[in-house]
Order: C-alpha cells, then structure tokens, then sequence
C-alpha cells in the first residue's frame, strides 16, 4: 500500500539504526522503495507502488502453488517438519496422541481451548445429534456404482448436503450453532455409508451415531453381530489416525476450503472442495499409493517407495514427519493383529515386502544423510491394512473423517 | 496447469500467530 511504502531517491535510504523493513532499488528507474516486513513476511500489495511509470499497473509477486506466499495467520497449527515438531493450539501432538480421544482433540482446534467435562459432554451430544442425515442421503449414495471410489461418494453426497441446508450459507448471522458444526458431525456419516457401500454392506441407522472411535468402527465394520464389541486396539488405532489427520495447516485441501469458502458459500460445499483436494493423487491419494505399493510384491517396490518419498509429499511435508513418531505406537498395536490377518493371506508377500522396504530405509546410506524416512503414508498404510481397508477407502474414511474440523484452519 | 513445470501441489504458508509448547492438562484439572 502507498501509505507504508515511501519512495525515495536511489541512496537515500538512512542506513543508521535497524529497522524492520526492506529496501529494495528499482534499477528500471533508479528509485529505491522501502516495504515494511512484519511476521518475516512483506505484503505483496506493497509492490504494486513500485512502477515504471504512473500508468504502470505496478510489480507483482509471481509464485506457482503459494510455495512461498503466506496466505493467513493463524493460531491452530504450528509445524516444523524438519524438527519434527507438530502442535496444534501448541500442545505437542505426541501428548495429544497418548492422552486424548478425537472429539476433543476437534474441540480444542476449533475452540482453542481443551474442553472441560461439562464441555466435552455437551461437545459430544452437539456433535452426534448431527450425525444424522436425511433418509434421501442414504439413497442417493445407492445409486452409486458398486464400485464407486468412497472419496469420489464422499465428495458428492457432501456437497449435495448443502441442498438439505439452504440456510447453512447465512454464516454470519448470529446462530447459537454455527453452520459448520452440523458439517463437521455429518462427515463421519458420510465416509461410514461411502465405506459400506464400497464393500457391498447394509447401512443402517445405528451405523450412523460415530463421534467416538468406538462408534466410528462400529459404523465400518458392523456386520451381523447384535452387538458389536470393537477391538479396543482398533479402537485407539483409529483414534490416533483421527487425531494425527486431524489438521495439517494450509497444505492444498485446507487452502481449497480456504479459497472456496472466500466466497461465503455454505459449508459443505467448502468442504467438499476439501474432499476434492484430497482426492488427488498428491494428496490423499499418496496414501492410496502407498498402500497399491505395498501389496504390489514386485521386485521394485523396495526403490519405488524410496523414489516415491524423495519426490512425494512425504518429503515435502518436512523431511521426518512429526505425525509418524505418533503412529509408531498405534503400529505396535496392531503388529499381532496385522501378522494374524496376514498369515496364509494374499497379502503376505506384501508383508515380507514392508519388512525389506523398512530394513532398506534404515540401511540405506542415502536414507540418514539425506533425512528420508519412511512417512506417515507408510505407516499409517500398514495399519489401515491391518484394518482390511482397501487401498482406496483410507482417504474417504481418514481424511475427510478427521480433517472436517481442522480443514478451516485459518485466522481464528 | 498439468503441462507447466513450475507447477505444484498448491500449499501456501501461514503466519503462526498461536501458542507453543503448552503442557497437557487432565480433563479433571481444566
């Protein structure tokens, strides 16, 4: 803006004292420019004053995919990939992850604060009464092809949810609930019936009450029991995928609801943009990958996975992910149950495989030097088999499930 | 889009304006 940017004759700035600005010399016309920096960032706006001439529509900032452009501030997440440090509300996701149930880990991201017992209870009563969704949700989602991608269902009966709530786009009124709590408690209905429909189940009305991990996995596995008794282990190991999903900062779903939601459309469509983001392959679709990869047992599995995290998110995402440190423990969990489901299973060259590809990443020089690790698609990609998911459930179920309520993470 | 080598995955940055490094507290004691 003109107002913080004062132009100035080239040499002419005061080098004594420190200030935090920039001075930057256009070398088009000789003058010099000082932009204001404040959070280590200067704002792109500030550049427009510089220009050739009056009728000059002045410099822009060019940067493909926002790689280094600050698009908000927040309060929410706080990553430091290569120090391996997650925190969301600035507690430590380790002690998130030990100490916590889902529900109130989505409490804390959108409240900022740890719930009480009185504000969990109610929390938890808000969000399960809108578990349920209309009967119609439920017909729809049969007309899907049986073999339907569940993040392609999700994606479609989310954004259709906003025709049952023409109202839910009045997102500034003064409403007692706001809009986004009732989308956030649908999610998991919506993931559960695009889950059982992808394996060819019933849906049922008690699938659909699933705030809890219990609930949740009743929701998924249900199948003829009168009474379905979770494994407590699968219990937690959903738990701790939810928790760990649970927000991720403005990767490319949240900027999608970010951007969508610019545009004060109502919430389920925002997060069906949400849906759409991790629909990709760079995305949500890495942990699909990495589940095809692992149950492929060709021979070059072992170097795909390493070429795949050297080039894939995982790398990206900071180079050892913070998230993983969390799943090993669920892991552990579940290495009994995953080595029973595997034996005499199709999946057991599989198993042999992950075993080789984890020994070669420890073993492999390039792997320390270079700080690669096997990431989090890796691990949670063991888990979700020994949850008998198939590879292209995870995303619809995991993501969509725990990321309804970190996916606005913005300025609040 | 596709074809264009300088493109990505979109994910901006943020500024993080919250807290750090709080200690949890027991449901019992909040």
């Amino acid at each position: 803006m003109s107002t913080e940017t004062q132009k100035q004759e080239a040499g002419g700035v005061d080098g004594a004292g420190k200030r935090d600005t920039l001075s930057v010399t256009d070398n088009r016309t000789g003058q010099t420019y000082e932009l204001e920096i404040s959070d280590g960032t200067v704002r792109a706006m500030d550049l427009r004053a510089i220009k050739v001439s009056d009728d000059d529509f002045g410099l822009m900032a060019y940067d493909p995919a926002f790689t280094n452009t600050a698009s908000t501030r927040s309060e929410i997440t706080y990553i430091d990939g290569a120090a391996g440090i997650l925190e969301y509300r600035g507690y430590p996701i380790e002690q998130l992850c030990r100490g916590l149930h889902y529900l109130e880990v989505a409490y804390l991201l959108i409240h900022g604060e740890l719930p009480n017992q009185e504000q969990l209870d109610a929390w938890t009563h808000e969000i399960t009464i809108h578990t349920f969704v209309h009967e119609n949700v439920k017909s729809f989602m049969q007309g899907f092809r049986y073999d339907a991608h569940p993040m392609g269902m999700l994606l479609a009966s989310d954004g259709a949810l906003s025709t049952f709530y023409p109202d839910a786009n009045k997102i500034k009124d003064e409403s007692p609930l706001p809009a986004d709590h009732p989308a956030d408690a649908k999610m998991p209905t919506l993931a559960a019936f695009a889950f059982r429909h992808n394996m060819g189940s019933r849906t049922c009305i008690r699938t659909t009450t699933c705030p809890t991990p219990a609930t949740s996995s009743r929701c998924m596995y249900k199948m003829t029991e009168l009474k379905y008794q979770p494994d407590p282990r699968l219990e937690r190991a959903l738990d701790v995928l939810f928790i760990l999903h649970a927000d991720h900062e403005q990767n490319c779903s949240t900027n999608a609801v970010r951007a969508v939601g610019s545009s004060q459309v109502d919430p389920y469509s925002a997060i069906a943009a949400g849906v759409a983001g991790l629909y990709g392959p760079l995305h949500g679709g890495a942990n699909e990958q990495c589940l095809r990869m692992l149950r492929r047992s060709d021979a070059r599995t072992t170097s795909r996975l390493h070429r795949r995290r050297e080039g894939g998110q995982g790398a990206a995402d900071g180079l050892r992910p913070p998230r993983l440190q969390e799943l090993r423990p669920a892991r552990a969990d579940h290495q009994e149950g995953t080595r029973r489901r595997l034996r005499g299973h199709r999946h057991e060259p599989a198993a042999r495989h992950r075993a080789r590809a984890r020994e070669a990443s420890r073993s492999r020089t390039t792997t320390s030097s270079r700080k690669l690790y096997p990431n989090v698609d890796f691990y949670s990609g063991l888990i979700y088999e020994a949850l008998d998911c198939r590879s292209d459930v995870p995303g619809a179920v995991r993501d969509r499930r725990a990321r309804a309520a970190g996916s606005r993470s913005g300025s609040r | 889009m596709i074809d264009d080598s300088e493109q990505k995955i979109a994910r901006p940055r943020q500024i993080y304006t919250g807290e750090r490094e709080r200690s949890f507290v027991p449901i019992a004691d909040r």
